[in-house]
């Protein structure tokens, strides 16, 4: 990263930092839009290379078929469908901190919400490749749309999968609309210093947009709407994602628990991921000022109580499924417990329940690289969460005859590594073209320099 | 009929077929150039002929769909197998589009076979044949069973050109029954034995479930006796050293040293005598040497046992006794048979179930000593033309310490008939490949008064000619003569073979080849009676050769008979029951003796034995005698199975009759196939078996049931109806016309794995490879699984045919996003291919797992694609596939029923190719709605459960438990196994 | 840099249209063009002038899965005599001479995962136009039918198209409106015709 000309604020983070002014807003918040320094590019080379061979993968099973990809019967998912929750599940965090925090105006969201949206729209582009790639004929994956065709035929509207189908585009239609509107004022601040074709596309961008006071007043309704309508999708959609398992009849899958499980592991590894992608603009931006201890602190608060919700909630599923009775449940359980896949749930526990722990602590929920390790951790962790509601459920179910382990192979794990790629390319996009913190929003939180009765008495 | 147009049509139709889903090409129609009404393009042909894949010789149906058969199934009419066929005879349809059949005649040149015109080919032979015309015995001629025209063909060909007489080569030809039966009733032949008369069969190492003289047949019979019907079931009791699948099926499974099986019949029949039960006590001068506590001793059979045996034997009316299996003979085979005729006699069997008169052909097979004989001359440079019918293969066949190889590489001029190479065509200087049986004519009696009539099905797939014509030209040539004139006079064999049956049929030709044959009613010749002449019967030991070690069990699989059916993939495919193992051979050694010895399953051990060696990977299993370790005869690949990776390159196969000793036994002269004691070693390689199954514990899930024969003879009389009740929030499915449904009865499965090749053959069911089948990728619509209850040493196993169960509350159907899985209006579960996106989502719902995924395109190597249904779409990757209860037929059912004959489908109109080709008559498919069909009888019976029905998915499949027989009580690990 | 960004974006996207369309082109049925026939046959002379029905020569119509296609026999059944001078028929006559099959390049063709039986339509008294169209007027058959990419894509965008011809839809909509209007018992069932 090249340092701007004028002095940045002082690395050394914490509350000591000076309250930056306006003016420092402006400059600290542009800067993140001067043209990349080799790091960045480096960075990009590297994912981009990644995303490349996930591509030929992909392309590679396509004319293969599925057995490119590890799975077999019983495992006839694996993998895929896990990746598909996880980075659903990521997404979600942004939709609560933009809108539900919005809604109960917490203020310390205004410095992370825009890079949490961005993640939110990434991480649901992510997801919405996998059923692509799951699908055996993925070329006929049209026949999920439900459109008059010459077929005369309708989808299913009975499957879990259709719902998915409408879940995530609703989502994704949402989000992005929520995301483009909370960028109208940002992008004219944009536009006021950028020149040349940047100064041309963020025009078009900036809906001619001047923060006359019947624009402010419109803005905010608009955007208030908007967030009363995104937050009830931080509720449904992973519920609905949850229903693809939980309407099933496999044992492990079908617990009426699944719903209020899959959010609440949602917001913990989405706060996880914004984490993993704020603490490094805060270091190569050097946004202390903005990204505060106290965010840092809210956000690891956040964290941990989800991480205590879930395992409160691995508690009540190892209860069920005893205290169900049911033989076939109970042996499912067990393998899942001591079966060739135990070493993955051991990961998951430890990563998921233990490591948050730590948090407790008052310095580590303020030392960006605790937080950082935590972070990364409860990702790994929540990977594999799903990855244990599949795999090892589906390997010992209702039928000794067909019981088996599954082993991914080489064309599976690239893919999903790929689509990593795929979230981190565009991110990383993103950062560059657009302001990653709300210049407005950053504002409002900040003493006015002069008295202006339209702006503060507001909230 | 010409059939050379019908082949025409079969370029676009087969061609096509394949491609199904996928692009399709400009087509060309080829219409016939000649109308022929006979044969209707989209309208099956059935032509009946005889299978010839083993000298059982049933009667089959060949379908010929637009000139090319498609399908084969058994002939109702034929009094060996009533309708029925096993796996091998469904199979067969893979050796007439082998990919591996010769395109024409071949000549060595060097060390290699070039291809040859026929002429040049038919000259050669002829030279070769006039250099020995006359020259005495320097002509040799071998053939399999053929007791027909061919074989009196061949005869008088033979005898036309000097040669010595013909030889016979059938690797199993059971002499030391022909021999017992000369010693004790002066009858030098293989009886007809009725197992469906009798109440109890005590069988000694006989696998007539399996190879042994004619295993559909006697399957049929055998669930006449012994399937639960009306509160009746026989009893069958069986003594072989290893649980083979014959003695899985027994009430009572005795466990025998290996080659003590006289000396425990002798006690059986010294104890039946003692308890004073036989009738007539001559025959305890035959028994007075023999001490049943010494024979318990010597053959780890507890006394009480014995006992038990003699008296549910005794009590019999009648009862039946065999013996003989190929993997129980050595040297003490022909004692064996001779106790056995004694217990027959004593028992008053002789007449009842044991008929001489419909004498089996098995008896007309060269004795085994003479075909060492030949194989001597050979070595010694006296036979200077070899001639090799089709279906022989010595050098693969017979025992290694006959150096057969060698043997014939003495021979200068080698003639094979053979269709398909193998290790003796490699020796071969000429190829001149017969036409398979369903493309040739000829005639074949399996048993006396039973005379089959074999016609060309379809025109041949290769540049092949039948062996009797071919043997007609060039006779004549060699002799000189012309057509007309000579010992040879005939046009072709067609001609021979009608002059044969001109007396036989007079001008009824063409309605015995439209019934396949000719046959008196009940089957079979009239039984004559014998009486036994008692003697002493030495209750020595088989003498096993080798010293230290452990015996080795060479027995014959369903499968592979001796080997000829090994090169068809469906049969690799489809597992070994009892070890559900697929695309390998096995040695199976007990999990004590393994670990003794510190091997482990899937080590590759090599067994030593003083006449050869071979390597194969170790199946550890708890059931075979400690003493013994059991090989499968006959397993190898076709090189097309290497050529397509079915299995990894360079796969060896290994056949167990490289260890066996040349000697014959010198009582009956038969081959000693347990004589030796082998050396099992561990080689440090590893290869591991693709088997199916991932357990035979059903874990308490009450999969497959049974219930003990007092419960079920109560509840049959009683009448006692199913009754589920059905909690729902949705309402019933309605059907206004049928309801299909199935029921399968496990008391009758005997896990012949019949059904499942027949699946394979009539949905166009691809063939994955080891590897994939291995990682639980098999297409298999079907599978019988095998599960074992009570003490892992004496398991009590049950055989459960598992396909789609058609749930009326199906898990499949609303997780399917596009309808691809629905519900019919007819009540199956519906799965249309060309709307299944491949989400997966019913298979992982699916209970059962009995849905299959396409997780490549398979291919069906040329000119294997010609055999696939026309009917049934081929399936692209991606697709989920399952049983569709063979909807094709039902379409085709209704279509006729409806369009043809203006009235509703009948019970039994229909027919699933499983429960068609079904020997033990396990399956019923029809309509639910109907009260009066079978299958709703038997959905209703006392027997009758459902798979998992806890769950709620209520199939339209019902099972019929299994009745398990007094006195074998076996104790599952909990209360819950009992159902 | 976000130039590569929305490049490799382009990319994924390509491929996934790419699929959409080759899957869409390869549902595709044959499509004849009338110079491709062996002998250029005249349907509109045989039916019209000739009165002959279809099912002289198409003769497995009512009997079997396919409606069948004369023998090179019954051709020359007629035109040993008829016409015998004409260059058409001069070919006709050497195929028969060579005892060989006429090469017909196929029109009409379902996909092969659909079954449709000849037999139980003209049982039902369907004629054959109802499919083939005014095969008695055409002097070389030839038809374009069977799903196409644009007729969905319009359904998409909300028009409603007819179906094409032999498409499942226009299939469906004769036997609703066979059920509903006559009283048949045309099957609606999907395994019926895939199977």
């Amino acid at each position: 990263m090249s340092a701007p000309e004028r002095t940045p604020p002082p690395i050394a983070g914490g509350a000591h930092v000076a309250e930056p002014t306006y003016a420092d807003v402006n400059r600290d918040v542009l800067n993140t839009l001067r043209p990349p320094g080799n790091l960045y590019f480096a960075w990009m080379c590297v994912v981009g290379l990644i995303l490349t061979c996930g591509i030929l993968a992909w392309t590679y099973q396509i004319f293969m078929g599925m057995g490119a990809a590890g799975k077999r019967t019983p495992q006839m998912w694996a993998m895929y469908i896990t990746t598909f929750v996880f980075w659903i599940g990521i997404g979600h965090a942004g939709t609560l901190i933009s809108a539900v925090l919005y809604l109960f105006r917490a203020r310390w969201r205004t410095s992370i919400y825009r890079a949490a949206e961005a993640m939110t729209i990434f991480a649901v582009l992510t997801a919405g490749l996998f059923p692509m790639i799951h699908a055996g004929r993925m070329w006929f994956a049209y026949f999920l749309l439900p459109y008059p065709n010459q077929r005369y035929l309708w989808p299913n509207f009975k499957s879990p999968l259709v719902w998915d189908v409408f879940a995530i585009s609703t989502y994704l239609s949402i989000s992005t609309v929520f995301f483009i509107v909370g960028l109208v004022p940002d992008i004219a601040a944009v536009r006021d210093v950028s020149t040349g074709w940047r100064r041309r596309l963020f025009t078009m961008l900036s809906l001619g947009w001047e923060g006359s006071d019947r624009q402010w007043r419109h803005y905010r309704r608009a955007y208030g709407l908007l967030a009363a309508l995104a937050t009830p999708l931080v509720l449904s959609v992973h519920s609905v994602v949850s229903w693809d398992f939980a309407m099933a009849l496999v044992p492990g899958w079908h617990s009426t628990l699944f719903a209020p499980f899959f959010v609440d592991g949602a917001i913990f590894s989405g706060f996880a991921m914004v984490l993993v992608l704020a603490l490094p603009m805060r270091h190569f931006f050097h946004l202390h000022a903005y990204i505060r201890d106290r965010h840092l602190d809210a956000m690891a608060k956040l964290i941990l109580t989800t991480g205590l919700v879930l395992t409160y909630f691995y508690i009540c599923e190892l209860f069920t499924s005893w205290y169900s009775g049911d033989h076939i449940e109970k042996a499912s359980l067990f393998w899942r417990l001591t079966g060739s896949y135990s070493w993955a749930l051991a990961t998951m526990y430890f990563c998921n329940c233990i490591s948050p722990l730590i948090l407790f602590w008052k310095n580590a929920r303020t030392n960006p690289v605790i937080l950082y390790v935590v972070s990364v951790l409860v990702l790994i962790g929540m990977w594999f969460e799903r990855f244990n509601i599949i795999v090892p459920s589906l390997g010992h179910d209702f039928y000794p005859y067909t019981w088996g382990v599954y082993i991914p192979t080489i064309t599976d794990t690239t893919i999903i590594v790929g689509s990593f790629a795929w979230f981190f390319i565009l991110f990383l996009g993103f950062i560059k073209v657009m302001p990653s913190l709300s210049i407005v929003e950053v504002k409002e939180t900040l003493a006015a320099p002069i008295k202006d009765t339209r702006h503060a008495g507001h909230h | 009929m010409n059939r050379r147009d019908f082949f025409k049509i079969v370029a676009t139709t087969g061609a096509t077929a394949a491609a199904a889903g996928c692009q399709q090409a400009t087509e060309q129609i080829l219409p016939l150039v000649v109308t022929n009404e006979q044969l209707v393009p989209g309208v099956a042909a059935w032509f009946a002929t005889v299978c010839r894949e083993c000298p059982a010789g049933c009667g089959v149906l060949a379908r010929n769909r637009e000139g090319r058969v498609v399908k084969l199934e058994g002939n109702p009419d034929h009094p060996v197998s009533q309708g029925a066929l096993c796996g091998r005879g469904q199979a067969a349809v893979q050796g007439l589009y082998h990919p591996d059949r010769f395109p024409g005649p071949q000549r060595r040149e060097g060390d290699a076979l070039k291809p040859v015109s026929w002429d040049d080919a038919l000259k050669t032979f002829a030279e070769k044949l006039g250099g020995v015309k006359g020259k005495g015995k320097a002509l040799a001629v071998v053939s399999q069973l053929e007791n027909g025209s061919l074989g009196a063909l061949l005869d008088r060909w033979t005898q036309a050109l000097g040669g010595r007489p013909r030889v016979t080569l059938e690797p199993f030809g059971y002499e030391a029954i022909r021999a017992a039966n000369r010693a004790t009733f002066g009858r030098d032949a293989i009886p007809y034995y009725a197992i469906h008369d009798a109440e109890v069969v005590l069988s000694f190492g006989a696998d007539f479930l399996e190879t042994w003289l004619s295993n559909v047949h006697y399957a049929r019979g055998f669930a006449r006796m012994h399937t639960f019907r009306d509160g009746k079931a026989g009893t069958f009791i069986h003594v072989e050293p290893r649980q083979s699948l014959t003695a899985s099926n027994a009430d009572e499974w005795v466990r025998n040293a290996p080659g003590t099986e006289a000396a425990v019949a002798l006690a059986v029949l010294k104890l039946m005598l003692e308890g004073g039960q036989a009738a007539d006590r001559r025959f305890g001068d035959a028994v007075a040497s023999v001490d049943p506590r010494k024979v318990a001793e010597e053959s780890g059979v507890p006394l009480e046992t014995l006992q038990n045996v003699a008296k549910t034997f005794a009590a019999a009316k009648p009862g039946l006794a065999i013996g003989g299996g190929v993997a129980v003979s050595g040297s003490h085979a022909t004692a064996t048979q001779i106790a056995i005729n004694l217990l027959n006699a004593a028992a008053g069997n002789v007449g009842k179930t044991v008929r001489f008169g419909p004498d089996s052909a098995y008896g007309k097979v060269t004795p085994y000593a003479e075909v060492a004989r030949l194989v001597q001359a050979m070595a010694a440079g006296e036979i200077e033309v070899l001639v090799l019918g089709s279906g022989v293969n010595p050098a693969f066949t017979l025992p290694g310490g006959l150096k057969v190889a060698d043997a014939i590489r003495k021979v200068p001029f080698v003639v094979s008939f053979a269709g398909l190479p193998d290790e003796t065509t490699a020796l071969a200087h000429l190829v001149l490949p017969d036409t398979h049986w369903l493309e040739s004519w000829g005639d074949y009696s399996p048993m006396e008064g039973v005379n089959g009539l074999l016609q060309p099905t379809m025109k041949p797939v290769r540049d092949a000619r039948q062996m009797g014509d071919v043997l007609l030209a060039v006779g004549r040539t060699a002799l000189g003569t012309e057509a007309g004139k000579g010992p040879l006079p005939w046009e072709s064999f067609q001609q021979y073979l009608k002059a044969a049956w001109e007396p036989v049929v007079k001008d009824k030709w063409s309605e015995a080849l439209s019934q396949g044959g000719t046959w008196r009613e009940g089957a079979a010749a009239p039984a004559v009676a014998v009486s036994p002449r008692v003697e002493r019967v030495d209750a020595a030991a088989a003498k096993l050769d080798g010293g230290e070690g452990l015996a080795l069990i060479a027995y014959p699989s369903i499968r592979w008979y001796d080997g000829r059916t090994a090169s068809r993939s469906w049969l690799q495919e489809t597992p070994d029951t009892m070890t559900q193992t697929v695309w390998d051979a096995w040695a199976e050694i007990n999990t004590e003796t393994a670990s003794k010895l510190g091997i482990r399953q899937g080590d590759v051990v090599k067994l030593t034995s003083p006449h050869g060696a071979i390597d194969l990977p170790a199946y550890l299993s708890p059931t075979i005698h400690p003493g013994a370790v059991a090989v499968p005869i006959g397993h190898h690949y076709a090189p097309y199975h290497l050529r397509l990776k079915y299995v990894p390159a360079g796969s060896a196969s290994a056949n167990p009759m490289a260890l066996l000793p040349a000697a014959a036994d010198a009582v009956s002269g038969g081959p000693a196939f347990l004589s030796v004691k082998v050396s099992v070693a561990r080689t440090g390689a590893r290869r591991p078996l693709a088997v199916l199954q991932a357990t035979h514990d059903q874990d308490e899930r009450e999969l497959a049931r049974h219930v003990d024969l007092a419960t079920a003879r109560k509840e049959a009389l009683g009448g006692k109806k199913l009754h589920e009740a059905h909690l729902s929030m949705y309402s019933e499915h309605e059907y206004k016309g049928y309801r299909w449904g199935m029921a399968v009865d496990v008391d009758a499965c005997i896990g012949c794995q019949a059904c499942v090749v027949a699946c394979h053959a009539e949905n166009n069911v691809p063939i994955v490879g080891r590897a994939e089948a291995a990682y639980g990728r098999q297409v298999s619509w079907l599978r019988i699984e095998r599960w074992a209850e009570g003490l892992a040493a004496q398991p009590h196993n049950m055989f459960l045919p598992m396909f789609c169960q058609h749930c009326e509350v199906a898990p499949c159907e609303p997780v399917c996003p596009v309808f691809a899985a629905y519900h019919t209006e007819e009540g199956l579960n519906g799965q249309v291919y060309n709307r299944c996106v491949g989400t997966r989502y019913c298979g992982n719902n699916c209970p059962y797992h009995v849905r299959r995924f396409n997780w490549w395109n398979y291919e069906f190597p040329s000119p294997l694609e010609i055999q696939l249904n026309p009917d049934v779409t081929v399936r692209q990757l991606g697709i989920m596939e399952k049983c569709t209860m063979c909807i094709q037929r039902i379409v085709a059912g209704k279509d006729h029923a409806h369009r043809d004959e203006k009235r509703a489908v009948r019970d039994g109109d229909i027919q699933t190719a499983c429960q068609q080709t079904c020997p033990t008559k396990a399956i019923t498919f029809g309509n639910l709605k109907d009260e009066a069909s079978a299958v709703s009888k038997l959905a209703n019976a006392p027997r009758a459960y459902h798979v998992l029905d806890e769950i709620g998915t209520r199939p339209s499949v019902t099972y019929l438990k299994k009745v398990v027989r007094g006195g074998h009580e076996p104790e599952p690990r909990t209360g819950k196994g009992q159902a | 840099m976000t130039k590569a960004g929305v490049g490799l974006a382009a990319v994924v996207l390509l491929a996934v249209l790419i699929f959409f369309a080759v899957s869409a082109w390869s549902r595709q049925p044959a499509i004849a063009k009338p110079s491709v026939q062996p002998i250029n046959f005249p349907h509109n002379v045989h039916v019209q002038s000739y009165k002959i029905d279809c099912q002289y020569c198409h003769a497995d119509a009512r009997r079997s899965e396919y409606a069948g296609l004369p023998s090179v026999e019954r051709c020359m059944g007629c035109h040993k005599i008829v016409a015998a001078d004409k260059p058409e028929i001069k070919k006709l006559a050497e195929y028969a001479g060579k005892q060989e099959p006429i090469p017909w390049t196929r029109v009409f063709k379902v996909p092969e995962f659909t079954y449709f039986p000849h037999k139980a339509h003209v049982r039902a008294s369907v004629a054959c136009q109802t499919c083939h169209g005014p095969v008695e007027t055409m002097t070389t058959v030839a038809a374009t039918t069977g799903p196409s990419l644009a007729n969905d894509m319009l359904n998409l965008v909300g028009f409603k198209p007819a179906p094409p011809a032999l498409t499942m839809g226009w299939c469906v909509e004769c036997h609703r409106r066979e059920n509903v209007t006559n009283k048949r018992q045309a099957p609606l069932d999907c395994v019926t015709c895939h199977h």
